[in-house]
């Protein structure tokens, strides 16, 4: 090769090479997928946006109560991508973990918020407006080991929470100090559940862990075939949780014991074909399994039997919910035609499978779990809108509330 | 999903993760396996593009000569420019269309370890989509273990020694293919050239995943062993203190091979 035909191939490889820099930096930011809570009167919901926004609003007229927050985190310095080059020293916070809302007659009303940053950020709600300054946070000085990926969970006068890390975390609601924790050795991804006096989490290394809640000391784990990603549900002295492995399970509550799983045989005609990613739902006696292979697994909670196989199309990552008879899901964005760039709701009566079904705009789909309040379903989805459905009208249709990173 | 996701980087996707499944359930061995193997299948356009660079390099005197003959006049070098290429077989084509080709393999298996790594919530959600549902074997197999010898394959390593040995191992190839300059200009052009790249690769590599950056080492090395093979130690015999050409034949003399050339 000459040196001019060098020269011009290796110039190609330079720009090509800026633009894998450019693509990857871009490609690592964490976009988050935090839902909302509603408060103990019904009267508030607190969204989190993808951005690091905490954002109060009146569910009737969707009036936004006072100013929203803005989380934000430093920026790595150094030799980091070429995004966080510019000076800036700060950057907004990514969050994956839905804000928890408590009322107690100590604290009042007190807003818990988990970002990316491993924090956990404790706002006063006062006089329909959250303090713009944390009451609490935890750590107080430094920063965590990883990220909250999860979620976080409010029971026993406790925050309970699990880090990218490995690390389950208990924190007293009042003042965040640190009660306990207790290492895992492998990544955790999902939301702890509390039930009672244990806490139960999934785990990247294939167990599911029992703790007990009020010293973090281990009553029972039990492997599983693959990774878990998915929250449990406890119903009935059992705990119910999915794999990456396309196996579901069963487990006692109090021993860990396997009771059952499904699919009984990985090869038999229907069983799942992708990952348990979000929370299953109990509504009516039934556990309803959400799987990315875009079908959701009705299954009897005492045996395992599939009850019933409805199936969506297009992956569910997103927690369902259960409103009266109905199970409300989301559907994302497909990776083939027809369904190529649509992400839909699907409101289904669970007592004659019927459905309707309502579409997102042009790719927008849902990762965050879903919440409600009385018969409305709220959807934060990939472009930081938050739509709102009654599920009680007899018209159902997706209504814009506002978009969270641009309200004001 | 598109063409290329389904015919090349699907595929590529689920045969990298098995693979990783039956080497010890690790990543790293799996990267550097799979550039192993890629780079053995590739083999005969490399060896084509390398013969073909090789003679388009023996060439440069010949050029330089002509050059100095016809250096007033652009019209006749072009054209004995050409002549000479013709004669001798020597196309520029050679050079490039067995790299073009090449090229989309590569970004595949970038695309490939990108997607495998999957360092996010987001990005592991989107490899989900990516997974045989057939192939019972690559689901249990997600999330990787990320873990190889001091590496954290979806981070950046943070001693510094893989961007050493990309830049190394990038300039040692680099190296050996650039050719001994006269032309001052021309030998500080191909010096720039070759720091540029490795130094650029280093320091992206601080940036990228130690994952990616293993496959890079592994493909600058197995093309190494391949170029040694196919051409020689090329411009490294220069620091041996050996005065040789690429083929490690005593340089040819250009005059004489322009006596050959047709009377125009």
């Amino acid at each position: 090769m000459s040196t001019r035909h060098k020269f011009i191939f290796i110039t190609l490889v330079v720009f090509v090479a800026i633009a894998l820099l450019v693509t990857s930096c871009t490609g690592a930011i964490a976009r988050g997928w935090a839902g909302g809570t509603v408060s103990a009167d019904g009267k508030t919901i607190f969204a989190g946006s993808m951005k690091g926004k905490v954002i109060a609003f009146d569910p009737v007229s969707n009036a936004i109560l006072g100013k929203p927050l803005q989380l934000t985190a430093p920026v790595s310095s150094g030799l980091s991508c070429i995004p966080s080059c510019g000076g800036q020293t700060s950057a907004a916070l990514t969050l994956y973990a839905s804000p928890v809302v408590i009322t107690t007659p100590d604290l009042g009303t007190v807003v818990y918020v988990g970002g990316n940053d491993g924090k956990i950020y404790a706002y006063q709600f006062v006089d329909n407006a959250l303090r713009t300054d944390a009451e609490w946070l935890y750590p107080r000085q430094g920063a965590m080991n990883g990220q909250i990926i999860g979620g976080i969970v409010v029971a026993n006068n406790t925050v309970y929470f699990a880090m990218s890390d490995g690390t389950v975390y208990a924190l007293d609601t009042n003042g965040l100090y640190k009660k306990w924790s207790y290492k895992i050795n492998s990544k955790i991804w999902s939301a702890p559940v509390v039930d009672g006096n244990t806490l139960y989490i999934g785990c990247f290394d294939k167990t599911v862990y029992a703790l007990n809640a009020a010293d973090g000391t281990v009553i029972w784990k039990t492997k599983t075939d693959g990774a878990i990603n998915s929250t449990p549900v406890v119903y009935n002295n059992r705990v119910y949780i999915g794999d990456y492995a396309r196996h579901f399970y069963a487990l006692d509550a109090a021993t860990g014991n396997i009771v059952w799983n499904f699919p009984k045989n990985d090869t038999a005609p229907g069983s799942p074909q992708n990952w348990f990613w979000a929370k299953p739902v109990v509504l009516n006696g039934v556990i309803y399994a959400p799987c990315l292979d875009g079908n959701i697994y009705a299954l009897n909670p005492d045996n395992g039997n599939l009850v019933d196989t409805y199936t969506f199309g297009n992956s569910i990552s997103s927690s369902p919910i259960a409103i009266g008879n109905y199970l409300v899901v989301t559907t994302a964005v497909g990776s083939y035609a027809p369904t190529k760039q649509i992400g839909k709701v699907y409101i289904m009566n669970t007592t004659d499978g019927s459905h309707r079904e309502i579409d997102f705009p042009q790719y927008e789909d849902v990762n965050a779990p879903l919440f409600s309040q009385g018969s409305i379903v709220y959807f934060h989805t990939t472009k930081d809108n938050l739509y709102s459905v009654d599920t009680s009208a007899k018209e159902s249709k997706l209504t814009l509330v506002f978009n969270l990173n641009t309200v004001k | 999903m598109d063409i290329w996701e389904i015919v090349i980087l699907r595929p590529m996707i689920n045969v990298l993760i098995v693979t990783s499944k039956y080497l010890f359930n690790s990543p790293g061995l799996a990267i550097i396996v799979f550039t192993i193997l890629i780079k053995v299948a590739m083999y005969p356009l490399t060896k084509k593009q390398l013969l073909a660079s090789k003679k388009m390099q023996d060439m440069q005197p010949k050029i330089q000569e002509l050059q100095k003959k016809y250096g007033k006049d652009k019209q006749r070098f072009q054209q004995e420019q050409a002549a000479l290429l013709k004669e001798t077989g020597a196309m520029n084509l050679g050079c490039i269309l067995p790299m073009l080709i090449q090229m989309p393999i590569w970004i595949a298996l970038y695309q490939s370890i990108i997607r495998v790594l999957a360092t996010g919530p987001e990005e592991l959600l989107n490899l989900s989509r990516y997974l045989y549902p057939h192939w019972n074997i690559v689901f249990p197999m997600v999330p990787l273990n990320s873990q190889f010898l001091w590496l954290n394959l979806g981070a950046p390593d943070s001693l510094y020694i893989l961007p050493i040995l990309v830049g190394g191992s990038m300039w040692l190839q680099q190296k050996m293919v650039t050719p001994t300059n006269t032309d001052p200009q021309q030998a500080a052009q191909s010096q720039m050239m070759l720091f540029m790249m490795p130094i650029l690769f280093a320091f992206m590599t601080m940036n990228f995943p130690s994952g990616l950056a293993l496959y890079w080492v592994a493909s600058n090395i197995i093309g190494i062993i391949m170029q040694y093979f196919i051409t020689g130690w090329g411009g490294l015999a220069d620091l041996f203190g050996k005065k040789t050409n690429t083929t490690g034949k005593p340089p040819s003399k250009p005059a004489d091979d322009l006596k050959k050339l047709p009377a125009k």
